[in-house]
């Protein structure tokens, strides 16, 4: 490492961020078809893929179409960038409400390729999604900036974010839900993300979920009938979880951490679980337990110890602490 | 030197301002060749200009010298970063510390110096603290090592102390403004963490410490430093995998350094996956030595990783969105201050192109990462979670692929596809796994994937209870596991195939196998609990079942349930669950055992049956074979000779019955119906003590109310024989009353059981005989206990019947059947003169006609199919010629009960289609009536060998095989044949004698018949007339003298006079006048060659001889 690197970037972020703050205007290193590359300052743009800079030679605005530049890099604003950085760091909290300020502030630029604004409104609704909060979900992806210039997959993202905006624990909108999830997943199959694929996932979950009687689950006494529907449920939310491969771990925790619930309320678990008592768990009573049983067990083990091991959520530690390792020799 | 050059070159830069006197190799111009040459890759070049500058500044002599000695740290930092980029971490380490130390660099002048800069006065002089910084990095680069240089961990306790120092200047303050700015500590932090697990004997305690610190104060590090150390903690964890925690945890403690975007993490995902993939294995191998917290610190580091793999469809369309906006740039590098990033569209071509190969290999990153974190969780115990991940993988990566140990790509779809196959399974998703294992058969999955399929298939197809593809399905598995037959696969291969044999009632081939496998000592252990019980079960009960055939296959029965007895005692059901039904089948075969042996052997037998009967009792009273075991018992002593235990059959048989109706959802009534049945049958004859005569009616009654109460249902197999035992018992009690009701209550259940006929499709064989034994006795008992129905009333009783359902065509048929039944019995009761014959006659043939018009051969019982089959081969050998087409309508019934599976009346309707095809014209036909006759006569039904030798004889006189004729003939005379028919056969011998030439044996069997049947005058007269032909062809002239008394009398007279004595005999009795007109034309002929023989000159000269002898010898008296 050369310390004047580190030195010298300093000095010169500390320039930038001096740029930026307390304007409504974007930097840009720019090359137009003639001419050299050069920093720029756009004032605003028309959302129609053109900016207006100010030409400092002739202290003129100038019009241009982005598609006409060799070269168009927005200088990612310091409140983006710090925005982000909470993000990337696993603060949603934080993130969201300096990403929704983000949003608003360089509204005016959306329709730029990589504008500050579409950038934070993309990462604003994964923060209400790894918040598990729907109806913020619903109303963001509502009024969702700069539709048009989005690619197919954030279009089918957004799509999923409509969805995703409807859970409810109705019954009565379970098989409409359960069907335009899977309908999205056969129609966008090539633009799904993976991630976006297992957040159908997840909404199809819930669709099944909501048709288990909720006293009867709260309690772990899930009927007979209600056995099909629970194993539905559980196995989607666990393509939601799995789909996510360790990111977004707010979704990925909500998502096992329901599908542990439901497993663990399957006919018969609970009372196995009463009639074990404080048996200690060892090779021979694990095997014979219920295959349920094992199965929650384990989600909840993974739940707690692996993907979210500062979890607070007592029910599923419970659970985990039933966890035997039947590989050991 | 790019144009953010380093504060400290411009410190350098100002220095110089002050005037100096011009050399030859002013310091600037010395720094800037040695930057230019550090810049140019002169490396030696620059260290060499660094050691002159050096040398010329120490010397102190020259007035340069003593002007710009504070520059000499410039220099020797020039040369330590040199040094450094060259991989000389030592040496660099050595530079780096020496600024620091050397008391040159600390004088007032030069500290007075380093403050001539236009910017802000350093507290403290950054050369020694960001000189004792360096100096502590390259030690710790020299205990890392790079990705091409390999780390000497020795180095790295070194590291420590020096990085630790610099750690507590900076903590305290002591640095410069620069260096505070920069937030240095988190870096150094995070070198002292590394540093701390690179020592020989890892510092935890320490690394934690510091892991801790660097939480505190976040800034954003290099990319260089943030790969670098990933490397680090991968070499780290695979020197020891307990320290694979670390990886994750580095990532943890700062995602943010990690999660730098996908423009910048693209470049780096492959050593993500690699490091994901490192603490993959440690979940697995951790799992195994039954470190748990080891797997779940792998797994969060699996789990950490993996975020950083970005998807390849995400990548590509970022990587182009890029491009689209920067590509064409002139500037190689394109800058974003924000990041304090440059993206290099060259460089980003080559990343793209990167992730566009391997989505073409079908090994896309992500994919793998997916299947990484797939086996994770499957390792972790998640049958679910892993499910979920396989189904992802087959809908978003359904060819993945990837590279074996020698490079090459091959496809993990066939077995990604067997593992989700298999998980469904174990999660219950039966319909599913099967779909998939289906596909799989196609895909050729080899190896143990393939075996473990083909035994899947199997265990599928005895779920479904597909019996018939279980066998070929397990023959798959046999051949499969050839080389090792005592495999658990081999063996459950083998019992699937008994148990199909069993379900599709193949008994040879399951006594066969059975036979082979618990022979074969394979099982034993736990393969032997699992299943030895069934096999020896089923072979028992198979070869119970085959005793029908073989009545020593009942031996085989009883010693396969004696075996199970013996190696499984145990009566707890749970753990023995086959116990009860292998008594059951051991009675079952004891008594179907009956008539083997002798009476002794009988005798024990049945002792030893009614000793498991008392087994089951005694044992499992509660189990469903207990009312069975009761009724058993309670029949083998009902029905044996030992009167003494007659009462305890009473009593087993009320047990019976007590305990079957009591069953759940009425399981029991069948068993229950029987054993009231045998009580009412067989109670009224058996005395229980102490018992009066009172309470034992009242007891008998009880069974009666208890079978219609508790017992009876639609369809039961006695309630037609119990309603018949009620009519009979009211009769015999002679009450009116009672005989109403009985009759009325028996009919009602005929009606009853028509309808449930139709309903179920299954014909109730009781209907038949019961029915028709009850119109017996109800008709007869009309006449003592009522009023004697005329025969009107009689036809109008099965005319009018109540309740038959018309679609019941079994029952109408039955009816038909009694009502010709007792029209005949009527008719044969007439007179030959009786004036309603005709009528009669024609009633009962317009009945056949009705069965044969509207009633298939399906829809009659096998009785009445034999009986319409017989009316109709009557009907053809009356007229044969003209009556041909009646043949295969007859043929058709008589198959109906050929083809029935009970086997009923099936020898009657053998004979009988034989019968009715020897009538026939037809050559293959008589040839097959030939055969059955054939069969028939050497049968083990002796009442049939007379029919089939009478139609063989037929037959055989027919072809002109008149020796067969004779043969058989003789066989026939030795059996039991009735009247008419011995008469029929002796005619026929006598003429088969006649045809061959034996014209001695044909008067032998003609004499016979007409000593024997004189008064049958179809048979004596056709007799006769044989005997008079043969002695008139044989035309022996008389011989001997009557005086004498050797007087032996012609051919021809003794002709003429044995018919004219028949005459006369016939005449003198009056038969004459009731003969039919076939038997008087018979009689007529007889007379007819009496008159012509008598005409005859031989004749009449020798009765007028024989009646001149007679006066003569009366007048000499």
């Amino acid at each position: 490492m050369n310390t004047f690197k580190i030195l010298a970037v300093a000095v010169v972020a500390l320039s930038s961020s001096a740029l930026v703050q307390g304007a409504s205007k974007l930097e840009a290193a720019v090359q137009l078809s003639k001419g050299k590359p050069a920093m720029i300052v756009i004032d605003k743009a028309n959302g129609k893929g053109k900016f207006i800079y100010m030409n400092r030679q002739t202290e003129a605005p100038v019009e241009v179409r982005v598609a006409s530049c060799k070269t168009f890099q927005i200088q990612t604003p310091a409140d983006l960038v710090r925005a982000v950085t909470a993000y990337r760091a696993g603060d949603i909290k934080g993130a969201r409400k300096m990403l929704s300020s983000v949003k608003k502030k360089y509204a005016s630029f959306v329709g730029l390729p990589g504008n500050p604004s579409s950038e934070a409104a993309e990462l604003e609704l994964m923060c209400a999604i790894c918040m598990a909060d729907w109806e913020s979900v619903a109303s963001l992806s509502a009024s969702y900036p700069g539709v048009s210039s989005l690619n197919d997959m954030q279009k089918a993202t957004l799509e999923v974010a409509k969805l995703l905006g409807k859970i409810s624990d109705d019954p009565a909108t379970s098989d409409a839900q359960i069907a335009a999830a899977k309908a999205l997943q056969k129609e966008q199959k090539a633009n799904l993300s993976l991630a976006s694929y297992g957040m159908l996932e997840y909404a199809i979950g819930r669709a099944y979920g909501a048709k288990l009687p909720a006293s009867l689950l709260r309690n772990n006494r899930l009927p007979d009938p209600s056995r099909a529907d629970g194993v539905l449920a559980a196995d989607a939310y666990c393509q939601a979880a799995m789909a996510q491969r360790g990111a977004n771990m707010g979704f990925t925790s909500e998502a096992l951490t329901r599908a542990a619930k439901v497993v663990w309320a399957m006919p018969g678990n609970r009372a196995y679980v009463e009639e074990l008592g404080s048996t200690k768990m060892d090779r021979a009573t694990w095997m014979a337990s219920p295959a349920d049983f094992r199965e929650a067990v384990s989600i909840a083990f993974i739940l707690t110890n692996v993907i979210n091991p500062d979890s607070t959520n007592d029910e599923m530690k419970r659970i985990a602490a039933y966890y035997f390792n039947a590989q050991a020799k | 030197m790019n144009r953010y050059a380093p504060s400290l070159a411009i410190l350098a830069m100002a220095a110089i301002t002050a005037p100096m006197v011009a050399q030859a190799q002013d310091p600037a111009s010395a720094f800037k060749q040695i930057q230019r040459r550090s810049a140019n890759g002169d490396n030696a070049g620059a260290i060499k200009l660094c050691d002159e500058m050096i040398k010329n500044l120490s010397s102190n002599k020259s007035r340069v010298a003593k002007q710009f000695s504070h520059m000499m740290p410039y220099f020797y930092w020039q040369k330590a970063n040199t040094l450094s980029k060259m991989g000389k971490y030592e040496e660099a380490a050595a530079v780096f510390k020496s600024i620091g130390a050397d008391e040159r660099f600390r004088s007032p002048e030069m500290i007075r110096a380093a403050r001539q800069n236009p910017g802000k006065a350093l507290d403290y002089t950054p050369f020694f603290t960001a000189g004792q910084f360096q100096a502590a990095y390259n030690l710790f680069m020299l205990a890392a090592g790079t990705d091409k240089v390999e780390g000497k961990p020795e180095y790295a306790e070194k590291a420590v102390k020096e990085l630790e120092l610099y750690y507590k200047a900076v903590k305290a303050g002591k640095v410069s403004d620069m260096e505070k700015k920069q937030k240095l500590d988190s870096q150094v932090c995070f070198l002292l963490l590394q540093a701390a697990l690179l020592q020989p004997t890892p510092d935890y305690d320490k690394a934690s410490l510091y892991l801790a610190e660097s939480k505190k104060s976040r800034s954003l590090l290099s990319e260089e430093m943030v790969m670098n150390a990933l490397s680090t903690m991968s070499k780290v964890s695979k020197s020891d995998p307990k320290n694979i925690e670390w990886l994750g945890a580095a990532v943890k403690a700062s995602p943010e350094n990690y999660n730098r975007g996908i423009l910048t993490m693209a470049k780096f995902a492959g050593k993500f996956l690699n490091y994901s993939i490192q603490a993959g294995e440690v979940v697995s191998t951790a799992l195994k030595q039954g470190n748990v917290d080891l797997a779940v610190d792998a797994a969060r580091t699996v789990m950490t990783l993996t975020p950083f793999i970005s998807e390849n469809d995400i990548v590509d369309i970022v990587f182009n969105e890029k491009l689209a906006t920067i590509g064409e740039s002139q500037l190689a590098k394109v800058p974003d201050k924000g990041w304090q990033l440059s993206y290099s569209p060259s460089q980003l071509k080559q990343i793209q192109k990167f992730y566009a190969k391997m989505a073409k290999d079908n090994m896309p990153l992500d994919g793998l990462s997916l299947l990484s974190s797939t086996s994770v969780v499957a390792n972790l115990g998640s049958q679910r979670l892993s499910k979920a991940g396989y189904q992802l993988l087959r809908d978003c990566y359904p060819n993945l692929s990837s590279r074996d140990k020698e490079g090459k790509i091959t496809s993990m779809s066939g077995k990604n596809l067997f593992q989700l196959s298999q998980l469904c399974r174990a999660t219950g998703d039966n319909a599913t796994a099967e779909k998939l294992e289906k596909k799989l058969e196609t895909m050729g999955v080899g190896g143990s994937s393939k075996d473990t399929l083909i035994v899947n298939k199997m265990a599928r197809l005895v779920g479904e209870q597909n019996w018939e593809q279980v066998i070929p399905a397990a023959d798959e598995v046999m051949a499969a596991f050839a080389g090792k037959t005592g495999d658990s696969s081999y063996i459950t291969a083998e019992f699937c195939k008994i148990a199909a044999y069993y379900k599709l009632n193949r008994f040879e081939d399951l006594v066969k196998a059975a036979d082979g496998l618990l022979k074969s000592g394979k099982l034993k252990g736990d393969v032997a609990k699992k299943y030895e019980p069934q096999t020896i079960f089923f072979a028992a009960d198979s070869y119970n079942k085959l005793g029908a055939a073989d009545i020593n296959n009942y031996d085989k029965a009883i010693e396969y349930a004696e075996l199970y007895m013996q190696k499984y005692p145990s009566i707890d059901l749970k753990e023995n669950k086959l116990a009860a039904n292998l008594y059951y089948t051991a009675i079952d075969t004891l008594l179907k055992r009956r008539g083997k042996g002798d009476a002794a052997a009988n005798a024990a037998d049945m002792k030893q049956a009614l000793g498991y009967c008392q087994a089951i009792a005694t044992n499992w009273e509660t189990h469903p074979l207990y009312p069975v075991s009761q009724l058993l018992a309670g029949s083998i002593l009902i029905h044996g000779d030992d009167e003494s235990r007659k009462s305890e059959a009473i009593t087993l048989l009320e047990n019976c019955y007590k305990s079957a109706v009591a069953q759940p959802k009425g399981k029991g009534k069948n068993t229950a119906s029987n054993a009231l049945f045998w009580l009412a049958s067989y109670g009224p004859e058996i005395e229980m003590t102490g018992e009066s005569e009172e309470k034992a009616a009242k007891r008998i009654n009880g069974y009666y109310k208890a079978f219609w109460d508790d017992a009876d249902q639609v369809g039961d197999a006695f309630c037609m024989q119990m309603g018949r035992l009620e009519l009979k018992r009211s009769i015999e009690s002679g009450d009116k009353v009672a005989f109403k009701a009985a009759a009325d209550h028996m009919f009602e259940l005929v009606a009853r059981e028509s309808v449930q006929n139709v309903k179920s499709g299954v014909i109730n064989p009781e209907i038949e005989s019961a029915f028709g034994d009850a119109v017996e006795m109800y008709f007869d008992a009309m006449a003592t206990l009522d009023t004697e129905l005329s025969f009107a009333q009689k036809e109008d009783f099965f005319k009018n019947f109540k309740g038959i359902d018309p679609q019941d065509k079994s029952t109408q048929s039955i009816f038909l059947i009694s009502r010709i039944d007792m029209e005949s019995k009527h008719l044969a009761s007439l007179s030959l003169d009786d004036p309603t014959r005709n009528e009669i006659s024609n009633n009962i043939s317009g009945a056949f006609r009705e069965l044969t018009r509207n009633f298939a051969p399906v829809d009659l019982t096998s009785y009445g199919a034999v009986r319409v089959g017989n009316f109709l081969c009557q009907h053809v050998a009356a007229l044969p010629e003209s009556r041909q087409g009646e043949i295969k309508t007859a043929v058709a019934y008589y198959d109906r009960v050929l083809n029935d599976p009970s086997r009923e009346m099936a020898a009657d309707a053998t004979l009988g289609k034989a019968d009715i095809l020897a009538l026939s014209t037809s050559e293959p036909d008589i040839k097959q009536a030939g055969e059955l006759y054939a069969t028939i006569a050497a049968g083990s039904d002796r009442s049939l060998h007379a029919g089939a030798l009478k139609g063989l004889t037929k037959l055989n006189m027919r072809a002109g095989q008149y020796a067969e004729a004779i043969k058989n003939s003789a066989r026939f005379l030795k059996t039991r044949g009735n009247k008419i028919d011995r008469m029929i056969v002796m005619m026929l011998q006598g003429e088969a004698y006649a045809k061959s030439g034996d014209a001695k044996n044909a008067l032998v069997a003609y004499m016979n018949i007409y000593g024997q049947n004189r008064g049958s005058i179809g048979y004596s007269s056709p007799a006769c007339m044989a005997i008079m032909e043969i002695m008139w062809t044989r035309d022996t002239p008389a011989s001997g003298d009557r005086l004498q008394g050797n007087f032996k009398p012609s051919d021809r007279w003794t002709a003429w006079k044995l018919g004219r004595d028949f005459v006369t005999q016939i005449v003198k009795s009056d038969i004459e006048s009731k003969l039919t007109p076939a038997d008087r034309d018979k009689f007529v002929a007889v007379r007819s060659a009496v008159d012509k023989y008598g005409r005859d000159a031989v004749v009449q000269k020798e009765e007028k001889s024989a009646g001149d002898f007679t006066q003569n010898v009366k007048s000499s008296n």
